[in-house]
């Protein structure tokens, strides 16, 4: 029973689509191609590695304006651990805390509503052995109920979940084995939960799964293969069990193409998916993120709906801290003519004032085309406007 | 022995001052100066002499130290004593040149469906996916900032139809698969914060468009007029290589005639000439 509960408030909170993510591909035009270089998880998303937060506090984020111009970054990279400026954790030991609100104003230019939601409140463990070989990573979490459900029903919902919990081999820079709870491995893990590369292929905040991850980087590769059992916490008829596959290579110096499969299948329904994507770095820390799939869903009692979805994101640096993003994507649910397209612009401001601290502003307006009514009429609606406001702190 | 090299930078002089470009340049005072590389956050020792630095865009004092980025956008440490700040005169006029491009754009325009018998009108929303081919000159003031023109034809499927308005029974009028073509013209003013990979622009073009939706079936009910002319508002995003780049723009188109204003946005490949 309490699983079924466990596994109801996973279900329910990625219906409410709400992003925990932190994982920022956008970097590749620093020149970091790799996630590893920053992460534990050499896909990205997770606790940040000691590298990571050094080159969070020294090249990402802007210098804080109270620190003085005599302290150089060298300085501020030393202190951005766990513990700061008061010391370090010991060598085995890493801990990350993240912070992630949303003020949300939606409908902007209709009936428009607004509120504040808790997106990311949770904290990792990171236990490392065999010089950083050996190291197990487990993340849990807080999640608000979902805001749709009445008072009566909130209470009965789990707010406490794992986010990640896997045990990590790496025998050495090239070879590392994960077995766990974890993000299965496919496209560019965007931290946009709602961008339709993670809402519409259902690879959102909440849907890791137990899987077995083997993973092979070289200068110029990256590969990776997943097992994956489902989510365990989840009844056994709802897993999505399959497998997942991603090949990357790197192009010049900080350009990388891609391409991701998986296939999954439960008592219900199976899926496919596939996609190519790039990560172009540009100099001087602007980048372009592009992804383009397809998305086939085959419930086991309808046909089959193949459709396909289009990311494009570039994040242009305007000063060491500080980006202007634009998001263009695309989504079709359904070759099928009746099924409209949507399309989506978002552009924002990203800010990292200081090493632990992110803002994101961002205005997304959503449109349809091609949408009908019952009757087989076209229908064409408003814009629909949604407003975004972040803050990120992480510990 | 005293070795002086000028670098041409623009970096700190981004901005236009009373029309007049003021740039500096930064001189290496020895060659013997240790230069440190930043890479991937950490300074590490560089085997670039002063000699071989290369062009040098922007300088930032930090500390003891003076950062350089270069033109390709990597950064060099030298202490402060290696350098030194002059100003000097405005550099050479940069030459203009003339980039293709092909753009996929999305616009949504608000209409009105007027019924001339009772006066009363509708809005009823177009919804435009098409391309623009078009050409684009650019007139460089410095290496920070250009102005030029831009221009492109228009070429879309259009749908329409009455938008829902609560406690009004709109007309029915439901188009789809008719088309649109038109043009956009305007100035542009690129600015380059960093290096010249990534510019950012703002755009002001005038949208002539006529569209080609049929006139509503009931009567007494007349459509806007199929010719509009709008001026426009854009905000670009280029990122390029040495030749090509891809550019978004998103912004607003606004019918003088009209109170509402309309979302636009556009993704291109362009070419430099």
């Amino acid at each position: 029973m309490k699983l079924a509960h466990w596994a109801l408030g996973i279900a329910l909170f990625a219906l409410a689509r709400i992003d925990t993510a932190h994982a920022y591909p956008s970097f590749i035009g620093h020149g970091y191609t790799s996630c590893v270089t920053c992460h534990f998880n050499p896909y990205g998303n997770g606790p940040l590695n000691d590298y990571g937060r050094a080159l969070s506090a020294s090249t990402i984020s802007a210098r804080p304006f109270f620190v003085s111009s005599a302290v150089t970054d060298e300085k501020l990279a030393e202190a951005s651990g766990f513990l700061g400026p008061l010391g370090t954790l010991p060598s085995w030991l890493r801990l990350e805390g993240n912070y992630r609100g949303l003020y949300l104003i939606s409908n902007l230019n209709g009936n428009s509503k607004s509120r504040y939601i808790t997106m990311q409140l949770e904290g990792s463990l990171v236990l490392k052995t065999m010089r950083d070989r050996l190291f197990l990573v487990i993340t849990g979490g807080y999640v608000p109920p979902p805001a749709a459900y009445p008072p009566s029903q909130q209470v009965d919902i789990p707010t406490l979940i794992s986010r990640e919990h896997y045990l990590a081999f790496r025998p050495s820079k090239a070879w590392g084995v994960y077995a766990g709870f974890m993000d299965p491995v496919f496209g560019i893990r965007v931290p946009d939960h709602i961008a339709y590369s993670r809402s519409a292929t259902g690879l959102a905040q909440n849907d890791q799964s137990h899987s077995l991850l083997l993973n092979w980087i070289s200068k110029s590769w990256q590969v990776g293969a997943q097992a994956l059992a489902g989510n365990l916490f989840q009844n056994s008829d709802l897993r999505q069990k399959g497998g997942s596959a991603q090949v990357e290579y790197l192009v010049g110096k900080e350009s990388q193409i891609g391409t991701s499969i998986l296939a999954t299948t439960n008592s219900y329904r199976s899926r496919q998916l596939g996609a190519l994507f790039t990560k172009l770095g540009f100099a001087g820390g602007s980048s372009l993120l592009g992804e383009w799939g397809f998305i086939r869903e085959a419930p086991k009692t309808e046909d089959a709906a193949t459709g396909t979805y289009l990311f494009l994101q570039n994040s242009a640096e305007l000063l060491r801290g500080l980006y202007f993003l634009t998001t263009l994507e695309a989504y079709k649910a359904d070759f099928d003519g009746s099924i409209p397209l949507r399309i989506r612009a978002t552009p924002g401001i990203q800010w990292f004032p200081m090493q632990r601290l992110e803002f994101r502003f961002e205005l997304q307006v959503n449109r349809a085309y091609g949408d009908s009514k019952s009757n087989g009429d076209p229908r064409v609606n408003p814009d629909i406007l949604n407003l975004m406001s972040q803050v990120h702190v992480s510990l | 022995m005293r070795n002086r090299f000028i670098l041409p930078t623009l970096a700190l002089t981004t901005f236009l001052q009373a029309g007049i470009a003021l740039a500096e340049e930064y001189k290496l005072q020895s060659a013997s100066c240790k230069i440190y590389e930043v890479e991937k956050g950490k300074f590490v020792p560089s085997r670039i002499t002063p000699e071989s630095l290369g062009t040098v865009i922007q300088g930032k004092p930090h500390g003891p130290n003076h950062v350089l980025t270069q033109k390709d956008g990597r950064n060099y440490l030298l202490p402060n004593s290696c350098v030194s700040v002059v100003e000097a005169p405005v550099e050479p006029s940069l030459p203009s040149y003339w980039t293709v491009a092909v753009s996929l754009f999305s616009w949504k325009e608000t209409l009105n469906l007027a019924n001339n018998a009772t006066g009363v009108s509708y809005d009823i929303s177009a919804n435009y996916v098409g391309v623009c081919p078009g050409v684009q000159w650019l007139k460089p003031f410095s290496s920070r900032l250009g102005a030029g023109l831009t221009a492109c034809g228009m070429f879309a499927t259009s749908e329409a139809g009455a938008t829902s308005q609560v406690g009004v029974t709109t007309p029915d009028y439901q188009v789809r698969g008719s088309t649109m073509f038109g043009a956009q013209v305007g100035p542009q003013l690129l600015w380059t914060p960093g290096t010249e990979a990534m510019q950012l622009g703002v755009s002001l073009p005038v949208i002539l468009r006529i569209h080609n939706l049929p006139a509503p079936t009931e009567a007494n009910y007349e459509l806007s007029s199929s010719l509009l002319v709008a001026p426009g508002l854009f905000f670009e995003t280029k990122l390029r290589g040495q030749r090509f780049g891809i550019s978004s723009k998103v912004g607003i188109i606004k019918p003088i005639s009209s109170l509402s204003a309309s979302y636009s946005w556009a993704l291109a490949l362009e070419c430099r000439l």
